[in-house]
């Protein structure tokens, strides 16, 4: 506790010294920006369908391009299911132990309203460490965004003083964890999986 | 419990997610060739999508960062905030996929007029005829469009077949009316040759027929019966294969209301492929010249080697009827074997 107490220091120093740094922050740090981005960054994944330039007519319309967009709407299914299972662990968490924020305790650059749930773990960054493991599970391009957004998102947390470092780490933990694991599950994800592929496709969306 | 904080909040949320998501979509659109997620039917140059789809992404995160009330106060809760965008994101996907379907191009008749076909007068025969210029005698092509396709998708190959010195016959299906039943569909080349025929400038001993799709199907089975046919060139036709679910590949080049009408007709298609049963008279078209235009991801195996199979060209698209590089294919291999 007292590392993650230097280390926030260390980051939520920085926070009111600088007014356009300031100004960055506390758009990325609030509940819209960089969680929206994420979620159109779901949707354009779902939608991108590369296909090779040796493709046939629709009638015989296969191979590489095709497989790897089910790849991606695979990963973009595991993401939500993620988010979802994430979620309800996260208030398991929350009713099982409670740890102030840092503004309760110290004194801090706060930049942020004062959230009264609990600090640990972080609720933004098991979101969207769960998203982001998903998609780099399924896209290792595309999921390196979401991983360099979802970290990006964790430090704006500490920075304008809503969250200890630890808080963080412990929600990308879970959430990344959630997803490695779902990831992991075996056929009757893969069931799922396919029966929501199947409607998709019916409806000519996938 | 949801609350939303406040109305103009929600509702502020749930634009920047619309129009936010269609930016998304337009982007793909533009970057996938999905016309049918097009806001303009995927009509004009592509850099069009991007700069819209970037402009709506932007706009509509500095409008809202602008215009929505205390965003830096307790705001939306995270299962709010699932929702408006669930919500946003089925408002955007509905409004593309209708303007797309709205501003979907259609071939018309008067895209054969402008391409300097004529009407067929003829009794129980609907279709366009190219001539070339002159007396004759010339050679002369029977097209039959993918069954249930308008001629208008063969206008352009049909003209530049003409300008390549065929009398070129387009038959119209839909001139019928519905999607034709078997075995009615038989009658249709025989009436098509026979109308070639009655034509002063046509040379009768240099008559070919050229199928699209599963008019390849019906062009293979009607060259096996009758020999007064010289050639036969089937493209991408089905050949007993099984009916597919191309999903959003669809979408490319078709508005939504374009691809549930394919998929419907598709499966009449598939199954009126196995009635045909073209491959079954290939032994009767031979030793005539055959060729088959494939597609890539079509494999063909087990035909005889007297059949001449090329891969249709790479850059063709589903739109096969409109390329001209196939009616270059098609034309030159008719000057050589016709």
């Amino acid at each position: 506790m007292e590392g993650d107490w230097v280390l926030f220091q260390l980051i939520n120093g920085w926070a009111g010294r600088w007014p356009l740094l300031d100004g960055i922050m506390r758009p990325l740090v609030n509940d819209y920006m960089l969680t929206t981005a994420m979620s159109l960054g779901l949707v354009a994944l779902w939608f991108a369908c590369p296909v090779a330039p040796h493709t046939g007519t629709v009638r015989h319309r296969e191979g590489k391009g095709q497989a790897e967009r089910e790849r991606n709407q695979r990963a973009v299914l595991m993401a939500i299911l993620s988010l979802l299972a994430a979620n309800l662990l996260l208030k398991l968490c929350n009713i099982i132990y409670f740890r102030p924020r840092p503004f309760h305790a110290h004194p801090v650059n706060l930049l942020f309203y004062h959230p009264t749930d609990s600090s640990l773990p972080s609720n933004i960054a098991t979101m969207g460490f769960a998203l982001a493991v998903s998609v780099w599970i399924g896209n290792r391009k595309a999921g390196l965004g979401f991983i360099l957004a979802a970290l990006l998102l964790g430090f704006a947390r500490v920075f304008c003083g809503v969250h200890y470092p630890g808080d963080v780490l412990a929600g990308a933990l879970l959430g990344g964890g959630v997803a490695y694991a779902l990831s992991r599950q075996g056929r009757w994800l893969d069931l799922l999986l396919d029966f929501v592929l199947r409607v998709a496709r019916a409806m000519y969306l996938a | 419990m949801l609350n939303f904080v406040s109305p103009r909040l929600a509702l502020s949320y749930l634009l920047l997610c619309t129009f936010s998501c269609i930016g998304v979509l337009q982007l793909q659109a533009a970057r996938q060739r999905l016309d049918g997620l097009s806001l303009w039917g995927g009509q004009g140059a592509r850099w069009w999508g991007y700069i819209v789809g970037l402009s709506l992404i932007f706009g509509s995160f500095a409008a809202f960062y602008t215009l929505a009330p205390n965003l830096f106060v307790p705001g939306l809760a995270g299962s709010e905030l699932v929702i408006l965008f669930t919500a946003g994101f089925a408002l955007a996907l509905v409004i593309t996929l209708a303007a797309a379907s709205l501003a979907a191009p259609r071939p018309t008749e008067a895209a054969m007029e402008a391409n300097e076909g004529k009407a067929v007068a003829a009794p129980q025969l609907g279709g366009w005829v190219y001539a070339p210029q002159g007396s004759g005698p010339f050679p002369a092509l029977c097209l039959v469009p993918e069954i249930g396709s308008p001629a208008a998708d063969l206008g352009i190959v049909a003209a530049q077949l003409r300008d390549m010195g065929f009398v070129t016959l387009s038959i119209d299906w839909t001139a019928e009316g519905d999607f034709p039943r078997y075995p009615d569909v038989l009658a249709l080349v025989p009436s098509g040759v026979r109308y070639l025929l009655q034509r002063p400038e046509v040379d009768r001993r240099r008559i070919g027929v050229v199928g699209f799709g599963l008019g390849g199907d019906l062009t293979l089975r009607a060259v096996g019966a009758d020999e007064q046919i010289a050639v036969a060139v089937a493209v991408d036709p089905y050949l007993s294969s099984e009916p597919c679910d191309p999903g959003l590949d669809l979408l490319r080049q078709r508005s939504l209301w374009q691809a549930v009408r394919w998929k419907r007709k598709h499966k009449a298609q598939s199954s009126m492929a196995k009635q045909l049963n073209g491959l079954a008279f290939l032994s009767q078209i031979l030793p005539r010249p055959l060729l088959i235009l494939h597609s890539p991801q079509h494999s063909l195996s087990g035909l005889p080697n007297e059949v001449e199979t090329r891969s249709l060209p790479d850059d063709h698209r589903e739109g096969l009827p409109w390329r001209q590089n196939v009616a270059r294919v098609i034309g030159r291999w008719c000057e050589e074997h016709l």
